[in-house]
């Protein structure tokens, strides 16, 4: 993958790297003319020196790094201990390079008024080591500080880079529908912009996310009045006209399921994410259960059914409005599915940091091999387009998201009544996602 | 029996007021908090059904205001809001009972009912149920026409259950009422009274609920 930290300080590290380099080339070269201009000018002091002596040995002179000559009409007067008989050169009078004794030599030549020819020289080596020394000295600064700036390099570009990681942390740690603006200690003004439009952005998103969530809600909300006012005025008719009773019968319990309809989905919306973590508390499910049992008693009772509640308090943290829908459906279906004169076990039980809450009856149950199909219908997509066109399908939808919420798990097994036990396990505490 | 109908809602107040008519109640309807208020100075009410979302003021404001006014004036809340923590602001507010809509009008008129006998007008003191009757006010009891003693406090728990005959009515719901009728609470005294109340019952009268409470069957409730 691209990255503007590796970049940035590849580009940096390599350019300087580039410009010590041309520079201590450049540093070279001049080094080099500087000692070779110094060099004859030593080369000269030393011929006016030897030419001074009178054919006398010059002491100190006629080491291995300096030679001379002195002719007089093609005669040698006077040399250096080390090196031909021969003129060390035969050319004009001035500077060349020569070869003898293996070694190549930088040769001064002059022709004095009284006839006398000086030739001194000096091997090109030691010019060559002096300047190496020279550029050396120069150069060795700039190749310790290489490594230097490179780790200054890297350490500022890090630095610079620094509110991009804190902003690229905040946002990947983010809870999965947390959309508040994102905010940083300090934001530099080159990211300024980035970060008012992401804020822009997520306030968008949370409005149009509060928009779709309000809709569903603020739509059955608004049905429920116009509703009664059918169901009553339904109530009435069948009052007034006892002889279309049956007709009358079929539009009251299409009313009542559309009334049915409605408060599932807002049950739906209620039992959201959202609303769920901010009202937690501890709640007793068994109380709960007691006022499901209770409110739902003239139903069961109708149908025969005898109903009771085993276990004691337990208490959890949740909503008592999401407990309380949990337990409502899961009777309200053990009720439903079972026939006249059967019977209902709720249990309300702690076992390993756990709510179990069971309901059974002695219906006709739902074969083993069925079990997993109604279990994925408690999962079921909330998008699912069928599902919300019928009424039975969101019961089980919200049992299902309210498990969800508690990171709870759903089973489904025999009852010792006969019929289907469901068992939904609810952890004592909830941890967010 | 004359009902304070407070409803905002034309078509619902229509629609409630002629099913109340129809079942011989005299309604009075109001469609603002301030003309419940005026109504209740001016006219004489026995009950007032109120709905809580009303545009001028907040119901459970109105409510108060009720209660200030008129102590013991039987109030019914009827309400679109449906969360638990309504229902108990609600009733905390002094309301004597609450129905979210869309309701049933058998449900309506079973709570009236029972504000009805609290009031003691002497055509509904009466409850009967099967064989047994029991006057709310007097606390007379027959079974099968033959007058039955019994002590004071379970006369009390069997008008309860009477009274909410086909309902639950949970242990501690019953428990909490024995405190206000100033008795000792151990935790098996309403099986005790139950027990002496079955005595002096025909047989399977009040069921029990294992685990919730207990219950007075009616039949087609």
């Amino acid at each position: 993958m691209h990255s503007i930290r590796r970049t940035i300080t590849l580009v940096l590290i390599s350019s300087l790297i580039l410009v010590i380099f041309s520079a201590a080339i450049h540093g070279y070269r001049a080094a080099l003319s500087m000692s070779s201009r110094f060099m004859d000018q030593e080369l000269t002091t030393l011929l006016y020196s030897v030419a001074l002596s009178n054919g006398q040995q010059v002491e100190g002179l006629g080491s291995s790094e300096l030679v001379y000559q002195i002719w007089r009409d093609d005669k040698l007067i006077t040399d250096s201990p080390n090196q031909p008989d021969k003129p060390l050169t035969l050319g004009a009078d001035g500077f060349s390079e020569q070869n003898f004794d293996g070694r190549r030599w930088r040769v001064y030549k002059q022709t004095l008024t009284d006839g006398t020819t000086v030739i001194v020289g000096q091997p090109l080596q030691s010019r060559v080591g002096l300047t190496d020394a020279l550029t050396v000295s120069v150069i060795m600064p700039f190749i310790y500080a290489v490594p230097i700036l490179a780790l200054i390099v890297f350490m500022s570009v890090s630095l610079g880079l620094k509110p991009l990681k804190i902003l690229s942390s905040k946002l990947s740690n983010r809870q999965g529908k947390d959309l508040s603006p994102v905010s940083l200690p300090q934001v530099p003004t080159e990211m300024q912009p980035v970060m008012d439009t992401l804020n822009t952005m997520f306030l968008r998103l949370n409005e149009a996310f509060e928009r779709e969530q309000q809709f569903a809600s603020n739509a059955a909300h608004e049905l429920r009045t116009p509703l009664s006012v059918m169901k009553i005025n339904l109530h009435n008719l069948a009052k007034e006209r006892q002889d279309e009773a049956g007709k009358l019968q079929a539009i009251q319990q299409d009313t009542d399921r559309m009334i049915h309809v409605v408060n599932q989905i807002l049950l739906l919306s209620r039992t959201s994410p959202e609303m769920f973590h901010t009202q937690l508390s501890q709640v007793d499910a068994f109380v709960v259960a007691q006022n499901v049992i209770a409110d739902l008693y003239s139903k069961i009772a109708s149908k025969q059914q005898e109903i009771s509640l085993e276990g004691d308090s337990a208490v959890l943290m949740s909503t008592e409005f999401t407990l309380y829908t949990l337990l409502q459906n899961l009777i309200a279906n053990a009720s439903a599915y079972s026939p006249q004169g059967a019977a209902i076990q709720v249990s309300v039980l702690v076992k390993d940091q756990q709510v179990c809450l069971m309901v059974e009856d002695s219906g006709p149950g739902i074969a083993p091999h069925e079990r997993s199909q109604v279990l994925k219908r408690f999962y079921r997509d909330q998008k699912d387009e069928k599902y919300k066109s019928t009424g039975s399908g969101l019961g089980l939808a919200i049992v299902g998201q309210i498990v969800t919420l508690h990171h709870g798990s759903i089973a489904l097994g025999d009852a010792s009544l006969g019929g289907l036990s469901v068992t939904v396990s609810l952890p004592l505490e909830v941890t967010e996602s | 029996m004359r009902i304070l109908l407070v409803e905002d809602d034309e078509p619902l107040s229509a629609a409630l007021s002629n099913s109340l008519r129809g079942a011989n109640y005299v309604v009075d309807c109001v469609y603002r908090g301030k003309e419940a208020l005026a109504m209740l100075a001016a006219e004489q009410t026995d009950i007032v059904i109120l709905d809580l979302g009303l545009p001028d003021m907040d119901g459970l404001e109105v409510l108060r205001q009720i209660r200030q006014k008129v102590k013991d004036m039987p109030v019914i809340i009827l309400t679109a809001r449906d969360k638990v923590t309504d229902k108990i602001l609600g009733l905390d507010a002094g309301a004597d009972d609450y129905l979210p809509k869309p309701f049933d009008m058998d449900e309506l008129f079973a709570r009236l009912r029972v504000l009805e006998r609290r009031l003691g007008t002497a055509s509904t003191a009466m409850v009967k149920i099967g064989v047994v009757a029991l006057n709310t006010q007097t606390l007379e009891l027959t079974v099968g026409g033959e007058a039955v003693s019994l002590p004071r406090r379970e006369l009390m728990l069997l008008k309860v259950l009477m009274e909410n005959g086909g309902r639950i009515q949970p242990k501690q719901k019953l428990e909490s009422r024995l405190y206000e009728w100033g008795d000792e609470v151990s935790s098996n005294t309403i099986e005790v009274h139950i027990h002496h109340l079955r005595k002096k019952l025909p047989e399977n009268f009040i069921k029990t609920i294992r685990g919730v409470g207990y219950s007075i069957p009616v039949n087609g409730a």
